[in-house]
């Protein structure tokens, strides 16, 4: 059990560190939020206007805390392509337009799948993606990305 | 000098008669974060631009004092600006920003000016109270036209945003952001005042200023429509002297030697006096983008009803990405025009006249290149062709130029943020 937790794990870090190099084919991210969170799922479109920054609530109404990984990462540039068609140079561009006019702060960004689950277990309203490698009993998967 | 005082007009003569501008936007919310914070970050651009229109300035805004063209054959002033920010988030509920930036002002310095501070109360989840300084929001893109990094141009076209240079204004907004079958809504009420300087000791307040904008966003499609109003007052020693003199009479001689006197007309300096003036400002702006290619289009009408001073403005940019560039066009119109007739009076109809000189249009066409993901670099080529008898958007107009006159402008820059 233990080994098993141990190599996935590893291929889950392997995955995010590796993936750059191998043209990413195949990453499965999943969107995630506490296991304790009362929202069951949120759909394709819902998440697509929370990241472009369009809306701020979550399906049942509280706020949104989105919680990105680091800029140039696999996930992420993979993870706003399918989840709103555009590029990472696009999304740079669209958080430039909101920041600078005032209009809402960029999500916070952490470096590794480990810390967006501690996060969206530990915040109210926080969502974020991780592989689907590294889902466990501290989060729950709101929308499977593929 | 042919400077604008308003910027619904471009005056062609010295004295300049105009109406004002108004605005309006939409703000956002903040996401919350765990516990306060501080963001420290920047935004600019360095550009260059030639104009071949050598005795009259080329410039991105008209509150510049001048530009390409007749004051220097390639200049730095027109589009290069740097901006910091500083975001501070208390808790989920309040934040504050605060931004300066530098940029070719009215008196040609670089004197940094506070382009955005205010409190952010976001009281529900849906709702948000704003209070301080903040940005216009007339424009589909007026409240980040600065940050030229989120645009595919140079700059945002001059016909639709060479004339506004009210960025910012002092007051309150309110925001709703919800959700509709998928389409996010965004509505913003606004209440405020604003009193940008001009060159040549001109000015102008527009206050009260109140205007509600609503942006619809479901997937690759942005609209965006807006209504705003305002009491506007223009001023420069020009203009005052003109109105005092209309209000008091001219005697023979006093404009031109053998000028015929005019007697004092207290109800026309009123009439048409820039004080107090109500000025309506309509804008409809859409963004398509499905990716690989983008159309942004902004539709736009001022009118000045008191000194029936009417503008339309417009443009349609639309680009396609390859990789890492993406090459664009643009066509922009402006068309300003003083209705009903003359008055009789010499010196208000060569006012109302020389107010209305800046109809024009523009075909551009450039490549923006991404070059790293927080660094872009800018090539464009504008023909731009202002109407028979108009000046467009040049000021600085020399005893040389000739009005109507096609002018192509060069512009390389490059953006970045941090």
């Amino acid at each position: 059990m233990k080994t098993r937790r141990v190599a996935s794990a590893a291929a889950a870090s392997f995955m995010i560190v590796a993936c750059p190099v191998c043209n990413s084919a195949g990453a499965n991210e999943v969107v995630v939020m506490g296991a304790n969170s009362p929202v069951a799922a949120v759909t394709a479109d819902q998440l697509t206007q929370l990241f472009l920054g369009r809306v701020h609530t979550l399906p049942n109404g509280s706020s949104a805390v989105l919680i990105d990984q680091a800029e140039g990462s696999a996930i992420r540039d993979e993870f706003y392509s399918k989840a709103t068609g555009k590029s990472a140079a696009q999304i740079k561009a669209l958080w430039s337009r909101l920041t600078f006019s005032g209009a809402a702060q960029p999500p916070k960004s952490v470096t590794s799948d480990a810390d967006v689950k501690k996060i969206v277990a530990s915040t109210p309203g926080a969502i974020g993606y991780i592989d689907r490698s590294a889902v466990d009993s501290s989060v729950k998967v709101v929308l499977t990305l593929d | 000098m042919n400077r604008p005082l308003f910027p619904l007009c471009r005056p062609a003569s010295s004295i300049g008669l105009c109406a004002f501008a108004i605005a309006f936007l939409g703000s956002g919310s903040a996401c919350a974060q765990d516990g306060p914070s501080a963001r420290f970050t920047g935004f600019g651009t360095i550009g260059v631009v030639h104009s071949s229109e050598k005795d009259a300035d080329f410039t991105s805004v008209s509150d510049q004092p001048n530009g390409a063209g007749y004051t220097r054959s390639w200049d730095f002033d027109p589009d290069t600006k740097m901006a910091a920010q500083v975001d501070l988030v208390a808790n989920e509920q309040l934040s504050a920003t605060a931004q300066l930036m530098t940029r070719q002002r009215y008196d040609d310095t670089y004197t940094p000016e506070l382009m955005l501070a205010f409190a952010k109360w976001q009281f529900e989840p849906e709702y948000a109270l704003r209070v301080g300084r903040l940005p216009l929001p007339i424009f589909l893109i007026s409240d980040s036209r600065t940050v030229g990094f989120s645009q595919p141009q140079v700059r945002p076209p001059v016909e639709m945003y060479g004339a506004f240079y009210l960025y910012h204004y002092d007051g309150a907004d309110l925001t709703w952001t919800t959700s509709f079958a998928g389409t996010a809504v965004k509505s913003q009420l606004y209440i405020g005042a604003t009193k940008p300087r001009l060159p040549a000791d001109a000015s102008l307040s527009v206050s009260p200023l109140a205007g509600v904008n609503v942006t619809a966003e479901s997937g690759e499609l942005t609209v965006r429509a807006s209504y705003n109003r305002g009491k506007g007052t223009a001023s420069s020693p020009a203009l005052d002297a003109a109105f005092e003199g209309i209000r008091n009479g001219f005697p023979p001689g006093a404009l031109y030697p053998g000028s015929p006197g005019i007697p004092g007309d207290p109800a026309l300096a009123n009439r048409y006096g820039l004080t107090d003036k109500i000025v309506t400002y309509s804008s409809l702006g859409l963004n398509y983008d499905p990716g690989r290619w983008f159309v942004t289009s902004e539709l736009g009408a001022v009118s000045a009803v008191g000194v029936s001073a009417h503008e339309t403005l417009g443009y349609v940019t639309a680009g396609t990405r390859i990789g890492a560039f993406t090459p664009y066009a643009t066509v922009a119109r402006f068309k300003d025009k003083i209705a009903g007739s003359t008055t009789g009076n010499l010196v208000v109809d060569a006012l109302r006249i020389g107010s209305a000189t800046s109809s024009q249009k523009t075909i551009g066409v450039g490549l923006r290149w991404d070059a790293m993901k927080n660094l872009d670099f800018k090539g464009q080529f504008d023909h731009a062709r202002p109407d028979a008898g108009a000046s467009g958007f040049l000021v600085n107009t020399q005893e040389n130029y000739r009005p109507g006159m096609a002018y192509n402008v060069v512009s390389v820059s490059s953006d970045f943020v941090f």
